[in-house]
């Protein structure tokens, strides 16, 4: 208790040192702060945008000739429809929002059109309730790509004839400038009915997770163990796309993290060594009075260790404080959906008191180990 | 029954050009209750033989045992724990802890002994020293001899036998200097042992003996 009080006094007596000391870990924790929250937020963004991207992995039976698949869009062979079920149910996989499709090119209207059914996607991630990508097209219901839409007739709430079954016009789709223009959209069961097809797909779209070591290698070992007979092929832009801003944001982080750690404790020991150097006719007298090196010690790192906690402290509600006041700003889409991230407030104020103790050691020790007889002889 | 024994004392210093002799084969013996002086020319060791009979300067040769305590055959642990049971330390520059009250400076000493600290007895030698109107006060607000006289008072709180006092008035007036010499005479007329290093001629009206250094070495002993 009287250590305290003694820590207390002298630090309300050498105050600017202390508050020097203080502020460097404020803006040490508040900028690690502030970095992890737009981190997280920048995280869900890039997540977000690579997302809206579109699906950046594709699985076709294993026969498939690519260059075929490019110039109609759509894999000649079939697979089993299960496959999706399948890979949704297995653990652990660096892939996610599974799309299973049946894709058929054939004649509308006099016209040639791209039928394609996809079943709403099946995956791990439906028990998170995130919003499932692609469109879920009810039984019964089509979307029609923008060049079909143009037609006479196609209205939303209308009944279109597609090889004998009658599918409800739900949605004109805006155009996109691509084969989906000429797709007529429907729910996969319906396209297999269609196409007398029942149970059989003929690609699997997915997302490949963007998370640490979800490398592609890996992905397709996995993806042949589960479904063997199937080729899988990344989406290189997408994908590369995705993997270089996740890598730079990340880098960035860490690097800035570990910078501003090593800048805030090496102020924090010439702060302490200044604070040594002044305080040498203290230790000196504490010495005659009979304090041990343990008492000497403690005044020194109990200081760094106040100054570190109460820093940790302001700095975790700064550093909050400042990334939900500018994220908004700068993460449009997912920010509102980032909390301040206060499942890393006490390992903050366990640590930063730690690196401030770390960084005061040398010169407790320097204290420790001064020569009282000789600062008392100086007189 | 002697409270300091020196026997052989001495301390070196390695220098550039060869060892200096701080302290050479000094023996000394103090008995308790003996007021005695240390005098002789700067440098010549006072401070030296002050600090050592303390505790505080390791000797290189020789041992010092203050209170039947051969004190640097003990830890150093168990050296500073001895220092604060037994002995009471007064500097010429007075060392106060600049950011306690006169009365935490007085108390500072009590923190290291067994039971609670000990304020009351704190304020009671204050008061005896004519300082209850700054208890306070921060050192920096005290004249020169209210800041001596609250370092007296310091170490005296944990009732020590030996009061060692490093040219304690060595900064102080003549009004000043005498009533400080008057404390540590009134602590020898109870029974404690006083060892002061000075210059001051006024020590002749207290000390029983009077002891010269000279080079670090003892050169004379005199009756008081």
């Amino acid at each position: 208790m009287w250590s305290l009080r003694l820590l207390i006094r002298e630090i309300c007596h050498r105050f600017p040192g202390f508050f020097l000391g203080f502020l460097a870990v404020v803006a040490a924790v508040a900028l690690y702060v502030g970095l992890e929250t737009m981190g997280r937020a920048s995280y869900r963004e890039t997540k977000r945008l690579m997302r809206n991207l579109g699906f950046n992995l594709l699985i076709v039976p294993e026969g498939t000739d690519m260059a075929d698949f490019w110039a109609a869009d759509f894999a000649s062979g079939d697979m089993p429809e299960q496959y999706v079920r399948r890979l949704a149910e297995s653990p652990g996989m660096l892939a996610d929002h599974y799309v299973a499709t049946l894709q058929k090119k054939v004649l509308w209207e006099g016209r040639e059109v791209l039928l394609t059914g996809i079943l709403p996607e099946r995956s791990a991630i439906d028990a998170r309730k995130k919003a499932p990508m692609g469109y879920s097209i009810a039984r019964g219901e089509c979307y029609v790509g923008y060049a079909i839409a143009k037609s006479p007739g196609i209205e939303p709430g209308k009944t279109i004839n597609v090889l004998g079954k009658d599918l409800t016009v739900a949605r004109r789709l805006l155009e996109d400038g691509s084969k989906q223009d000429i797709r007529i959209y429907a729910h996969l069961h319906d396209v297999q009915d269609i196409l007398d097809m029942k149970g059989r797909i003929n690609a699997i779209e997915a997302l490949h997770c963007l998370c640490a070591g979800a490398s592609l290698p890996d992905l397709k070992q996995q993806i042949a163990k589960v479904l063997p007979g199937t080729r899988v092929t990344e989406l290189r832009d997408i994908a590369a796309a995705r993997s270089e801003t996740r890598k730079m944001v990340e880098q960035h982080v860490e690097l800035i993290v570990a910078v501003v750690l090593v800048v805030c404790a090496a102020w924090i020991a010439f702060l302490a060594l200044l604070n040594v150097r002044e305080r040498r006719q203290e230790i000196g007298i504490l010495r005659a009075l009979g304090f041990g090196s343990g008492h000497i010690a403690a005044l020194f790192l109990g200081r760094a260790i106040l100054m570190g906690l109460l820093g940790a402290l302001a700095g975790f509600f700064v550093g909050t404080a400042v990334a939900m006041h500018y994220g908004p700003d700068m993460f449009k889409l997912t920010f509102s959906a980032v909390r301040p991230p206060y499942d890393i407030f006490i390992p903050t104020l366990l640590v930063a008191p730690l690196i401030a103790a770390l960084a005061a050691m040398l010169p407790a020790v320097i204290a420790i180990s001064q020569d009282p007889a000789v600062v008392l002889r100086e007189e | 029954m002697t409270v300091i024994h020196l026997h052989s004392l001495t301390k070196r210093y390695r220098g550039r050009r060869g060892d200096i002799i701080a302290l050479g084969d000094v023996n000394l013996s103090v008995p308790e209750g003996e007021f005695l002086a240390i005098r002789g020319p700067s440098g010549s060791g006072k401070s030296t033989l002050l600090l050592s009979i303390a505790g505080m300067i390791h000797p290189t040769d020789g041992k010092a045992v203050v209170n039947s305590t051969d004190i640097y055959a003990v830890s150093g642990r168990q050296r500073a724990r001895f220092r604060a049971e037994n002995i009471g330390f007064v500097f010429q520059m007075f060392h106060l802890v600049p950011y306690l009250s006169v009365l935490d400076n007085v108390a500072l000493p009590t923190v290291l002994l067994p039971g609670r600290i000990r304020s009351h007895e704190a304020r009671e030698l204050l008061a005896h020293f004519g300082m209850s109107e700054r208890l306070t006060h921060k050192p920096a607000e005290l004249s020169t001899g209210e800041r001596q006289r609250t370092a007296v008072a310091r170490a005296l709180v944990n009732h020590p036998r030996l009061l060692l006092a490093d040219e304690p008035t060595g900064n102080l007036d003549p009004d000043n200097s005498a009533q400080i010499f008057e404390y540590l005479a009134d602590f020898h007329h109870q029974g404690g042992t006083v060892v002061v290093v000075t210059h001051d001629p006024l020590v002749e009206r207290h000390a029983q003996r009077t002891v010269s250094l000279s080079q670090g070495r003892l050169i004379s002993k005199e009756a008081g």
